[in-house]
């Protein structure tokens, strides 16, 4: 009995994540605020806090980055504006909103609560997050959806009154689907694009593409589409380790515990894209038309009024090129999600949530779908017709909505973006300190041999 | 009959922090272990977690790992702190000072452990430095398998001490008398070390055993400020494991490593336990 008592205690001091980082000190634990029926007058206001939580209450964790909201008050608005756009919808009026707080210890400690809870058979009743790689509530959504804290929504969906199922596109939608049936509910996502005035390119490759092929273009214009690269103008900085998911396609089966490609084969494509990556600075762009690289969100759709890239703007049909894989593949990633937690008392209520998030109106108007990095899921919006309203309205004009629809048309792998996902990508810049020589004490068989031993480490846990 | 009545007054505090804290939270985590999910809706899977568990690559690693880390790190830090108890045994009450020192490394935290490491052992730490100036090749000590023979020297450095005066405290209740009546006799040191030390050592052995044990699980803190959340390989232990999978909600998985580890501790020091029995039955 001692020693088994001993070696409990022994195990006891294993410290958390947290703990080895040496942030668990508060005890502190943040109370789910509730949703007040009233906005605050101002965003000066201080978070409306309530102490104690009404069991009946339906409650949603919400988790939310930068971009979305930078303090706690903006997320505090945030929770009040999606409470009042559901009960505007005739929607559950008792909601109380457990916001896991942006950064810091705070955001630790509520992660581990709310793990803890879920552990426990309880936690919040609806789940609204942006896809986060790093201190996640669900670090990979697809291991979440195996392990049966979702709730199955099928049945649910077949008796959906509100939101808009048909439109939605559908290979992103799968992407949240298990054997059980669809599990997670993606809102919005992201891939690669090139966009060139229509002018210049006048269609899109066809389906069966290949990076091969694109690196072969002698024009010139699929291969500078086949990496995302370093792009200055209009203050962003464009995300070239994408290219290293987009390139090789398939990544992982997570029902199997499969990672679809080989060491040799993330080697292969990271010195592929590093000399590619090489060429493209000492060649410069002379002698193509003018493009913008970027994630396939507004920006690059050339949606907002005031906004210009180049000399293109919202009236410039455009041809946008996706990054095709080394096996033709399409490959978008899910950048937020809803799901509805599997003991949930208030199954309906918590479907009214997930169904409304799907609708062509929230869609358009709630902040979640236009104040983030990301495709809307519903294939409606953003057309002259059914636009984002954002203090004005965001839309494409019809040929460049058609080519929405042409790109949307070729996406064939989609994974949610996760840690998984992080780990794959991340090594790209080691990768180019190595190739630059600023990095002299790793090679790059080895960075890629201890990504691919972390890969292995991930999806085995 | 009232004795035993106090007697149960006394330890039913303790008793009742046992069965709250460590019975409870252990079946709960048992049955999990044969779950799917959790609360009400949870599915009940027998075996097939285990199944899955104990054929995962991953779980391998991490048990091979941490079961090489014991089998290297233990009987070492036995011969090392046995070794010192011994050298210290006469010396006890002449160098008092010398036991407090033995247990700095011990109570230092563990961000100083840390940093000494990278001080000693990173690219450009004093041991590569040293090996350049005699003219060696340079290691990366903190990458590949190296870096595992320095968590052993870490660990060592950290819980000889600690060891040490466990089991110096087993040496010095063993009656002077008897090593008195053994110099008459004309017995060798080794003799007193065999017929006299050893055969009295046993339960102390055990217990600083056991401390051995919980120290080489309290060294994954270092692990982790080292490695991260996924080292290399060869530093990928069975806390990585459970705390990374904890974070993945795979609870099922957590469960089952746990009660894993518990079973083989469990096995190795019950095994160990009956043997010390053994040995001090013949004492009684």
């Amino acid at each position: 009995m001692i020693v088994f008592l001993l070696l409990v205690a022994g195990c006891a001091e294993l410290p958390s994540a947290s703990y080895a980082d040496g942030r668990l000190e508060s005890s502190a634990v943040p109370t789910p605020s509730a949703a007040a029926t009233e906005i605050p007058e101002s965003d000066e206001k201080e978070p409306v806090v309530n102490e104690e939580i009404d069991p009946n209450a339906l409650r949603i964790c919400l988790d939310v980055g930068q971009g979305l909201a930078y303090t706690e008050r903006d997320l505090t608005v945030l929770e009040l504006k999606i409470a009042d756009a559901i009960k505007m919808a005739d929607g559950p009026e008792n909601i109380i909103f457990d916001s896991i707080p942006l950064e810091g210890s705070e955001r630790e400690i509520a992660l581990e609560r709310i793990r803890t809870e879920i552990m426990a058979g309880e936690g919040p009743d609806v789940f609204i997050m942006t896809a986060k790689t790093v201190d996640a509530l669900f670090p990979i959504p697809e291991k979440a959806m195996q392990e049966g804290i979702f709730l199955t929504l099928d049945d649910y969906i077949q008796n959906a009154e509100l939101g808009d199922w048909d439109n939605l596109t559908q290979p992103v939608l799968e992407a949240g689907r298990t054997e059980e049936g669809q599990q997670l509910v993606p809102m919005l996502y992201t891939l690669p694009v090139t966009v060139y005035p229509k002018e210049s390119v006048p269609e899109i490759p066809p389906v069966g593409t290949t990076w091969q092929d694109m690196l072969a273009d002698e024009s010139g214009i699929l291969r500078r589409a086949a990496l995302m690269h370093r792009f200055e103008s209009g203050g962003l900085e464009m995300l070239s380790e994408d290219s290293v998911l987009s390139v090789l396609g398939e990544l992982v089966n997570y029902e199997t515990g499969e990672i679809l490609f080989s060491e040799e084969d993330l080697l292969h494509v990271m010195k592929a894209l590093l000399t590619l990556e090489e060429e493209i600075d000492t060649e410069g762009v002379a002698g193509l038309p003018e493009y913008f690289q970027g994630r396939l969100n507004r920006l690059p759709m050339l949606t907002l009024r005031s906004e210009k890239v180049l000399s293109m703007n919202r009236e410039t049909p455009v041809t946008m090129i996706p990054v095709y894989s080394l096996n033709g593949d399409v490959l978008a990633t899910v950048r937020a999600y809803t799901g509805i937690n599997r003991n949930t008392k208030h199954p309906k209520e918590a479907f009214f949530v997930v169904d409304y998030l799907m609708s062509t109106q929230a869609q358009q108007t709630l902040k979640l779908f236009h104040g983030f990095d990301g495709l809307p899921i519903n294939e409606k919006v953003l057309s002259e017709e059914y636009p984002q309203r954002d203090g004005g309205d965001l839309y494409l004009i019809d040929e460049n909505f058609e080519a929405l629809g042409n790109i949307r048309n070729q996406i064939s792998k989609v994974y949610f973006d996760n840690s998984l996902l992080r780990a794959i990508r991340s090594p790209y810049y080691t990768g180019q300190g190595i190739q630059s020589s600023e990095i002299t004490d790793q090679t790059l068989e080895g960075l890629v041999s201890e990504t691919y031993d972390a890969l292995k480490q991930i999806l085995g846990e | 009959m009232r004795k035993t009545y106090h007697a149960y007054l006394l330890i039913a505090p303790l008793m009742v922090g046992c069965l709250l804290f460590y019975i409870v939270p252990f079946v709960l985590i048992l049955r999990h272990s044969f779950l799917r999910g959790s609360g009400r809706t949870a599915q009940f899977l027998g075996l097939e977690n285990y199944v899955e568990v104990i054929g995962s690559e991953v779980f391998a690693l991490a048990f091979g790992n941490s079961m090489k880390f014991l089998a290297v790190g233990l009987p070492l830090i036995m011969l090392f702190s046995y070794l010192i108890a011994l050298l210290l045994q006469h010396q006890v009450d002449r160098h008092k000072l010398l036991k407090s020192v033995f247990l700095f490394p011990y109570i230092m935290p563990v961000v100083g452990s840390v940093l000494l490491i990278n001080l000693l052992f990173t690219e450009a730490g004093l041991v590569n430095s040293l090996l350049s100036v005699l003219g060696l090749p340079v290691q990366q000590w903190l990458r590949g398998t190296h870096a595992f023979w320095v968590l052993i020297l870490l660990y060592l450095w950290k819980s000889t001490g600690y060891s040490a005066i466990l089991l110096l405290a087993g040496l010095i209740t063993i009656p002077a008398e008897q090593y008195e009546s053994a110099d008459l006799d004309g017995a060798s040191g080794w003799q007193k070390f065999r017929y006299i030390t050893t055969p009295q050592m046993w339960y102390s052995v055990f217990f600083a055993a056991i401390f051995a044990v919980i120290n080489a699980f309290k060294c994954f803190r270092e692990i982790f400020l080292i490695g991260g959340e996924h080292p290399v390989d060869a530093l990928y232990m069975l806390q990585h494991f459970i705390n990374n999978s904890f974070s993945n909600l795979n609870y099922s998985k957590v469960a089952v490593a746990s009660v894993l580890l518990l079973v083989v501790t469990v096995v190795f020091f019950g095994v160990f336990y009956a043997f010390v029995s053994r040995k001090e039955a013949f004492r009684e």
